[in-house]
């Protein structure tokens, strides 16, 4: 899909709530993204290192992720498993980890790269302070489709960030290639919003962007 | 008492059995053996119900099929706070109305591909999965909007009604029926709030929330 090293948002800030997993993905690497009890967040790879369970199904208990399979749990920051319900007596080896990715919080998005090389490469640069998200979408498509469907409303400044074509819209559109069938598109905003103001318009760009991309979901029959 | 004819691993079944333990209410279960043995289609079955779909509802004389219809009777009769079924709410109870029939189109869509993938039925796999699709988008769309301007109910207002029990069960089943839920995360934050409701309880590939 690409080979290039750089950091991909994989959800938006808010959507960490308290106690919940998200589920997201990036260059075919399935992601578990959470926040613990002190607001820290993680990405780690969805996969529990015993039987390879989706942790995405299993449980934010704030200090660790607990798998739904068979009840182990893993610490926040180190990813190493403190606990085995079968084996309570037992200090669980050192190598049980969880793969965990590199995350950080920026314009309102959570991000993440796959290590391709030894370096952290650097955050994307947008004018923006500390970006409004608006809804994002997750379309089933390869990415070329997607591109298709984006240049009707924006153009690109680098192959992962676009820019809406309307002067008086302020949005930037980041790309998150998730594997062959999904890209996910988050919009953000620059500038201040009130909430009321900002609902009306996450509403307004949330059918703008339904609209500019239903060619997608009419050509794999998802809409007749 | 209330007598349900019933199958543990029925979403059908299981809304219904999830609204009588919500709401406090005693019941007997009267399993079938729905697969392999197709009872809910045996003479003594149909006779019950000629459509030969579970769950059905018998209180003494009175026998109701359709999981939806049981759905507004319990919660009209046992829920005094008339919030799960709002009949003095003519708005509300107009939106539950409007998700009960999507909660029908879910199961017709995601309830049919896990009877293909994992019941052995036959049928367009790729089709039921497709309408899914189209269902969840809408779904996760009105969810995200009802997280910033409500509660993240699926009719407005501060507490859950018949409309989220009726969809939570083929939603949360889907992947059985092959159905990611990996682009509906709004979704994915609802069924964390479902289960959460006191009284939550599981049934077989439908786990409890966190504490």
């Amino acid at each position: 899909m690409t080979t290039e090293h750089r950091w991909y948002p994989v959800c938006r800030t808010q959507e960490l709530v308290a106690g919940h997993v998200a589920q997201s993905q990036i260059l075919g690497h399935e992601l578990a993204v959470w926040r613990d009890h002190i607001g820290q967040v993680h990405v780690w790879e969805n996969r529990c290192p015993h039987r390879g369970v989706r942790l995405s199904i299993g449980l934010n208990l704030g200090e660790s992720l607990q798998c739904r399979y068979h009840g182990w749990k893993f610490a926040t920051g180190t990813g190493q498993c403190i606990h085995i319900p079968a084996h309570p007596d037992q200090t669980p080896a050192e190598n049980l980890q969880v793969t965990r990715f590199r995350g950080a919080e920026k314009y309102g998005l959570i991000w993440t790269f796959v290590p391709l090389k030894d370096s952290i490469p650097q955050m994307p640069e947008l004018p923006l302070a500390d970006g409004i998200t608006l809804r994002s979408h997750i379309l089933q498509a390869g990415l070329s489709e997607v591109l298709d469907a984006l240049g009707k409303i924006a153009q690109p400044i680098d192959a992962w960030i676009w820019r809406d074509h309307d002067q008086h819209i302020p949005i930037h559109y980041l790309l998150q290639p998730m594997d062959q069938r999904f890209v996910a598109i988050h919009s953000l905003w620059g500038g201040y919003l009130t909430h009321k103001d900002w609902i009306e318009i996450s509403r307004r760009e949330n059918a703008r962007l339904t609209l500019a991309f239903r060619s997608i979901d009419v050509r794999s029959g998802i809409t007749p | 008492m209330i007598k349900l004819y019933d199958y543990e691993i029925s979403g059908n079944c299981y809304k219904v059995r999830l609204l009588m333990k919500i709401l406090g209410v005693p019941f007997e279960s009267i399993p079938l053996d729905f697969y392999p043995g197709r009872e809910h289609k045996s003479d003594w079955f149909l006779a019950i119900n000629p459509l030969g779909q579970l769950p059905v509802l018998v209180e003494d004389n009175f026998c109701l099929r359709d999981s939806h219809a049981i759905l507004i009777y319990l919660a009209s009769k046992f829920d005094e706070s008339k919030t799960w079924y709002p009949t003095r709410d003519p708005v509300q109870m107009g939106r539950v109305n409007m998700w009960l029939s999507f909660a029908d189109a879910i199961t017709s869509a995601a309830g049919a591909a896990r009877l293909h993938d994992s019941f052995f039925y036959d049928m367009d796999a790729e089709q039921v999965r497709r309408q899914a699709h189209r269902l969840f988008q809408i779904l996760d769309e009105t969810l995200w909007f009802s997280e910033q301007e409500n509660d993240g109910w699926l009719c407005p207002g501060v507490l859950p009604t018949i409309a989220d029990i009726a969809c939570f069960p083929y939603v949360m089943l889907s992947e059985e029926g092959g159905i990611s839920r990996l682009p509906y995360p709004a979704i994915r934050r609802w069924t964390d709030r479902v289960k959460k409701i006191p009284g939550f309880m599981i049934m077989p590939g439908i786990f409890n929330g966190p504490e």
